[in-house]
C-alpha cells in the first residue's frame, strides 16, 4: 500500500480545511478590523476633536 | 442597515461611497458562489487521479492560489513602478494591499504543497528548486509587509516598499521557471505547455473554476483591505484636525 492510499484523504481534508481557516481567517479578521475602526472614526468625530 | 439613520455615519453617505459599498456587497456574494462551485468542481465533479487517489485533488485549490500570488505580486510590480514614477500614494496602497493579499495566497500555497509533499513523496519538505523559491518568494513578501508595518514615516515607506516591490518580484518568473531550469522532484507543467493542456476536461474545468473562485476572493479581500486603509486615513485627518 502506498502512502498516498494511507495518507491522502486525510492530507486532502487538512488541506482544503487549512485553506479555509487562512483564507476565512483573514476575512474575519479585515471585517473585524473595519468594525473597529468605524467604531473609532465615529467616537472621534463625536469628541469634536 | 440603512445608512440614511445612523446622524454620526462614519462617512459621508455620498452616491460613491454608497455605491462603492454595494459593489463590495455584491463582490461578496458572488465571491461566496464562485468558492462553493468550485468546492463541487473539485470534491464532485473532477475525476478521481488513478494514481494519486484522492489527494490529487489538492491540485486545484493549490495551483489556483499559486496562479492568483502570481498576479497579486505582479501587481505589486506594477503599483511599485507607477509610485516611483507619479509619487501618487494611491499606487502605493495598491501595491500595499496587493502584497498582504498575495502573501495569504502564497501561505496556502506552501501549506497545501507540503501536505501534498508528504503524501506522495513522504516528506513535507525537501530543499527542491521549485520548494525553495517559493519559500524566498514567501520571505521576500513577509519582508515587505513587515517593512511597511515598521516604517513609520509614510513618504519613506513608500519609497522603500516600492523598491522591495520590484526587487521581489525577480523572484516570480524564477518559481515559474525553476521546473524547467533544473530537474526538480516538483511535478512539470501541465496546462501551459507547448502540446497544450495535459489533463483530461474535466479537471481543466475544475481549475478554471477554482481560477475564476480565487481571482473573486483576491478582488474581494483587495477591496476589504482598502476599505480598512481608508478608515485609517480618515481617522487620521480627523485627528489632525
Amino acid at each position: 500500500m502506498s502512502g498516498a492510499e494511507v495518507n491522502g484523504p486525510v492530507m486532502l481534508a487538512v488541506g482544503y480545511g487549512l485553506a479555509v481557516v487562512l483564507y476565512g481567517g483573514y476575512w474575519i479578521y479585515l471585517k473585524q478590523k473595519a468594525s473597529r475602526l468605524e467604531t473609532t472614526l465615529r467616537k472621534v468625530k463625536g469628541s469634536g476633536n | 442597515m440603512t445608512q440614511q439613520a445612523a446622524p454620526e455615519s462614519v462617512a459621508e453617505p455620498t452616491a460613491a461611497h454608497s455605491s462603492a459599498q454595494r459593489t463590495t456587497k455584491w463582490l461578496g456574494i458572488a465571491t461566496a458562489v464562485a468558492i462553493v462551485a468550485f468546492a463541487y468542481a473539485s470534491f464532485f465533479y473532477a475525476p478521481e487521479d488513478s494514481i494519486q487517489g484522492s489527494v490529487q485533488r489538492i491540485f486545484y485549490v493549490h495551483v489556483a492560489s499559486a496562479w492568483i500570488a502570481a498576479l497579486a505580486f505582479f501587481v505589486v510590480f506594477a503599483g511599485s513602478i507607477a509610485f516611483l514614477v507619479s509619487r501618487n500614494m494611491r499606487w502605493d496602497a495598491y501595491a500595499g494591499a496587493s502584497a498582504e493579499v498575495g502573501l495569504l495566497f502564497t501561505t496556502v500555497v506552501l501549506v497545501t504543497g507540503m501536505l501534498w509533499g508528504k503524501a506522495i513523496w513522504g516528506v513535507f519538505w525537501t530543499w527542491e528548486p521549485r520548494l525553495t523559491s517559493v519559500l524566498v518568494l514567501w520571505l521576500l513578501y513577509l519582508a515587505y509587509v513587515a517593512l511597511r508595518a515598521y516604517v513609520p514615516d509614510p513618504s519613506r515607506k513608500a519609497r522603500f516598499s516600492a523598491v522591495l516591490g520590484i526587487v521581489a518580484f525577480l523572484d516570480v518568473p524564477i518559481v515559474y521557471l525553476s521546473v524547467k531550469w533544473w530537474r526538480t522532484l516538483h511535478p512539470e507543467q501541465v496546462i501551459i505547455t507547448e502540446q497544450g493542456p495535459q489533463l483530461p476536461g474535466m479537471m481543466i474545468v475544475a481549475l478554471t473554476v477554482g481560477l475564476v473562485a480565487m481571482t473573486l476572493v483576491y478582488v474581494y479581500f483587495v477591496r476589504l483591505r482598502f476599505n480598512v486603509n481608508d478608515l485609517e486615513q480618515q481617522i487620521k485627518r480627523e485627528v489632525a484636525k
